[in-house]
């Protein structure tokens, strides 16, 4: 199984800056919130973000699994042989 | 003036490991010790011109009245600070302080610091915990926390203990341990934790039985009133009240928010108009404030505050060697009085951290701004530590260096030191530190690996793969460690582990016997203990016991009680299985005497005594101390490693259970052992022995075998069978040899298909071999 793409939202728009503290993550601003995009390995990993959220004083909104595995074979093509 | 927690708070943030001289003076064995430092276990002073927020230290104080009193909030709350207001409020009576760390994660530190913050609000108390906290593996709840609650049982007037940074735990085994504690609390002593995050305790249960008082997130939420005595009063910028609101609004009233917001405000001409920037901006409030407040400093203060951000705890001397500079401790006393994120560890003024919010940002800017010299900062900070001796931090920033050969040496040059001392879970984070190629680039490495890794409850994959670097190494001569060699200390890492193939285990015994050495060599015990016990579970009693006789009657207790101990309750399990009556439990006794003398309850090396002595009980008929016994092995061989004992464990407990009159339990443990044993590559003696049980707990099989024949002379010695004559008293009584009683025994065991002289004598009085006489109780015993 891949890793999955997860999307977790915080509050407040969140400066570049921010983005060594969630390896491997984009940072998408917007409406007074931050969405931070990206693989996720598995729990433990995502447990990790979680807790950076924490430690940096950010206020979670959501928690969102945004697509299943992140590199999908285009559609359609599964099982066409 | 500290309105928040921001500048005020406790020593004891993330990671901070605090010491008044900073540079602790290494011992023989290399090891800091488990000496705690007063720092971590003062509450903080709170400065003068904190605001006093009246409403909520009230409420503090009315939730002290329940066994558990949580401050819940995010960081920069204010939490640190209310409690410090609170400590320095008349009449709050006795206080115990801990600030956890990162490094508390070990229940042995951990309980160590809870154990000193008591005694130094109670002197009389905690002395046998902190006394049991020495040892090597440490029983917590059936020693150290029952001693510690029956001496709090005594005190008179209310104490509260406080756990501040709660959420900095995240051991499960010492979340466990504060479960128990909290639940067996005696009334006058109530627990107060200051956390982020709900701890993992039945908070629901104990809010419905009114055990639980709450302060949280929206309860620390400053007031318009509360802001205007931070912002005009106690930072003096007199502010127009619009403006207060305005903030307290774009805050959320989030103490580290307004702070941030009163530093950034100071000296500015138009406050009014960066107000209203800031109220009609979308940026994050502590993203927003800090970039600003760190623009306003001066180029040199911005510099350091950014470059000594990787330092859990800093002082001038560590900070000079960081930024190859002079003047570091000038400029800490200035950060301090200037309220810049800095907190003071000791009166002295020589060890201070950063608020941890603040020491987070200050490490996104460094690492945005200047990426490439975070590892050359690490290093000078691990090159300083080393100069020092400070093991643990030395190993940290090595690590976080990437100089991974570096800390590579330091762990294993420590590590045992340590692992005796029980902080297995410090030596497990160093190794989780280590990126996999690092440790298999490392054999001394890669042995601490499968070896702490192993009774860590690691596969037995994941101990070979790191078994088979040490296997390919060409390391020669002993180890940092003084491990006489890395194939001998593999040899022996697969011998004592024994997970479910007791053939490899054999083989390895064997092996590590020949890389030991002679006699004096310590490793010669070592390999001797390890070979006998697997010599036992692989059914050859008679190659066992001869060379655990000469250990047990020559190897120091003291010096290797690891060795004493396998020996000793190898003998008893032997004893047992010739039908000795006295031998097992004496043996047993004694192995249990030594693991208690030096303090090794908890350790699952030390399992195989509970279970020699719960089977030596049994045969008494003191059965539920066996089971006990018993339960307590099982609990210590949950780990794959110990998979054999855990199925020969479930297999004693059994008969015990059996022995007690409950037939389900005793069929359900059969099951399970069976479960077990079954897909193991090599489970000795144990398929053999589950037959034996089984067919004892199901009549119909047994009615339907029909024994072999007994000879004359086996007749004999079965008549004695039913006396309480020991085995040389029936040897006495029949004028033949030991060893000939012995054998025979054995054999009227085989031929009757059971495993113990009570079962024997029933068995026979059911085949009418022996006369009359019913079991007694009408059921059958057997031990």
């Amino acid at each position: 199984m891949g890793p999955m793409v997860y999307r977790i939202v915080v509050r407040g728009e969140l400066s570049q800056r921010y983005l060594p503290a969630f390896e491997g993550m984009t940072l998408t601003t917007g409406e007074g919130q931050t969405a931070i995009i990206g693989p996720v390995l598995d729990q433990a990993h995502l447990h990790g973000l979680l807790d950076r959220v924490g430690e940096l004083g950010l206020e979670l909104v959501s928690v969102n699994r945004a697509a299943e595995p992140a590199s999908p074979a285009p559609a359609g093509q599964i099982g066409e042989v | 003036m500290r309105a928040v927690k921001w500048l005020s708070g406790s020593p004891g943030g993330k990671g901070t490991r605090t010491d008044r001289r900073g540079h602790r003076p290494r011992d023989a064995s290399g090891v800091p010790g488990l000496e705690l430092v007063s720092t971590k276990l003062v509450p903080p002073a709170p400065r003068p011109g904190l605001i006093a927020r009246a409403g909520l230290l009230s409420r503090l104080q009315a939730g002290l009245d329940a066994r558990l009193c949580l401050l819940d909030a995010p960081a920069g709350s204010g939490k640190t600070t209310l409690l410090a207001q609170w400590c320095a409020t008349a009449g709050v009576g006795r206080v115990a302080w801990v600030s956890l760390d990162e490094s508390d994660n070990d229940p042995a530190r951990l309980w160590s610091s809870i154990g000193q913050a008591l005694r130094s609000a109670e002197p009389a108390v905690a002395t046998a915990a902190l006394q049991a906290l020495q040892g090597t593996s440490v029983d917590y709840e059936r020693m150290v926390l029952p001693s510690l609650l029956n001496d709090l049982n005594g005190i008179g007037s209310p104490l509260v203990l406080v756990l501040d940074d709660y959420h900095l735990l995240t051991d499960p085994t010492c979340h466990q341990t504060v479960a128990f504690f909290l639940d067996h609390l005696p009334p006058s002593v109530h627990l107060l934790l200051a956390t982020r995050v709900d701890p993992p305790l039945p908070l629901a249960t104990m809010r419905a039985k009114g055990d639980l008082a709450e302060l949280r997130v929206t309860d620390f939420r400053f007031s318009d009133e509360e802001a205007d005595a931070v912002l005009n009063g106690a930072m003096g910028l007199r502010l127009p009240a619009e403006d207060v609101r305005r903030l307290t609004e774009r805050t959320e009233g989030w103490a580290a928010g307004l702070y941030l917001a009163g530093l950034s405000l100071r000296g500015r001409e138009d406050p009014g108009a960066y107000i209203a920037t800031f109220s009609g901006d979308h940026r994050h409030v502590a993203d927003y404030l800090a970039t600003d407040v760190l623009a306003r400093q001066p180029e040199e203060v911005r510099t350091f505050l950014l470059r000594t951000s990787i330092l859990r705890r800093l002082s001038g001397p560590l900070c000079d060697a960081v930024l190859e500079t002079n003047g570091s401790a000038e400029l800490l006393e200035e950060l301090e009085r200037s309220n810049l994120f800095l907190l003071p560890l000791d009166d002295r003024r020589e060890w201070y951290r950063y608020h941890q919010l603040f020491g987070e940002l200050l490490r996104l800017e460094l690492g945005s701004r200047e990426p490439a010299l975070v590892p050359a900062l690490h290093r000078r900070a691990a090159a300083w530590h080393r100069r020092h001796g400070t093991v643990e931090e030395h190993i940290l920033h090595a690590t976080a260096a990437g100089e991974f050969t570096d800390a590579g040496a330091l762990i294993a040059s420590h590590w045992l030191g340590y692992w005796r001392r029980g902080r297995r879970a410090t030596v497990a984070r160093w190794i989780d530190g280590l990126p996999e190629e690092a440790i298999a680039a490392d054999p001394p490495v890669a042995f601490v690996a499968a070896w702490v890794g192993g009774f860590g409850g690691a596969s037995r994959e994941e101990r070979e793969r790191w078994l088979a670097v040490v296997d390919d190494a060409t390391w020669h001569g002993a180890l940092p460690d003084g491990i006489s060699s890395l194939a001998f200390g593999a040899a022996l890492a697969r011998a004592a582990l024994v997970y479910d193939d007791v053939g490899s285990a054999l083989q390895a015994g064997r092996r590590a016997l020949e890389l030991a050495g002679p006699e004096p060599s310590p490793f010669h015990w070592m390999a001797q203990a390890a070979l006998g016990q697997a010599l036992y579970l692989a059914g050859r009693p008679a190659e066992a016991r001869p060379p655990l006789e000469r250990l047990t009657a020559r190897v120091s207790a003291a010096e290797q009680p690891y060795a004493a101990i396998t020996g000793l309750a190898v003998l008893s399990l032997l004893a047992g299985d010739e039908d000795d009556d006295q031998a097992p439990r004496s043996l047993a006794d004694r192995a249990l005497a030594i693991a208690e003398a030096q303090g090794l309850g908890g350790e699952p090396l030390c399992g195989i005594l509970h279970l020699a002595l719960g089977r030596a009980l049994t045969r008494q008929g003191k059965l539920a101390e066996a089971q006990e016994q018993l339960e307590w092995a099982l609990e210590l061989f949950r780990i794959d490693g110990m998979a054999v004992h855990r199925a020969h464990g479930l297999l004693l407990l059994a008969v015990a259970c059996h022995g007690q009159g409950d037939l389900p339990g005793a069929r359900a443990l059969l099951g399970r052992a069976r479960e077990l044993i079954e897909p193991m590559a090599d489970a000795g003696v144990l398929p053999a022995l589950l037959q034996q049980h089984s067919r004892m707990l199901d009549p119909a099989q047994r009615r339907a075998v029909t024994p072999t024949p007994l000879t004359g002379r086996e007749l004999a010695v079965l008549g004695l069978l039913p006396t309480r004559l020991s085995t040389r008293e029936i040897s006495a009584t029949l004028h033949v040899s030991v060893n000939t009683v012995r054998s025979q025994v054995q054999a009227i065991y085989r031929k009757l298909e059971v495993t113990s002289r009570a079962e024997a004598v029933a068995r026979a009085r059911r085949l009418d071999l022996l006369p009359g006489a019913p079991p007694p109780h009408g059921r059958e015993r057997f031990t």
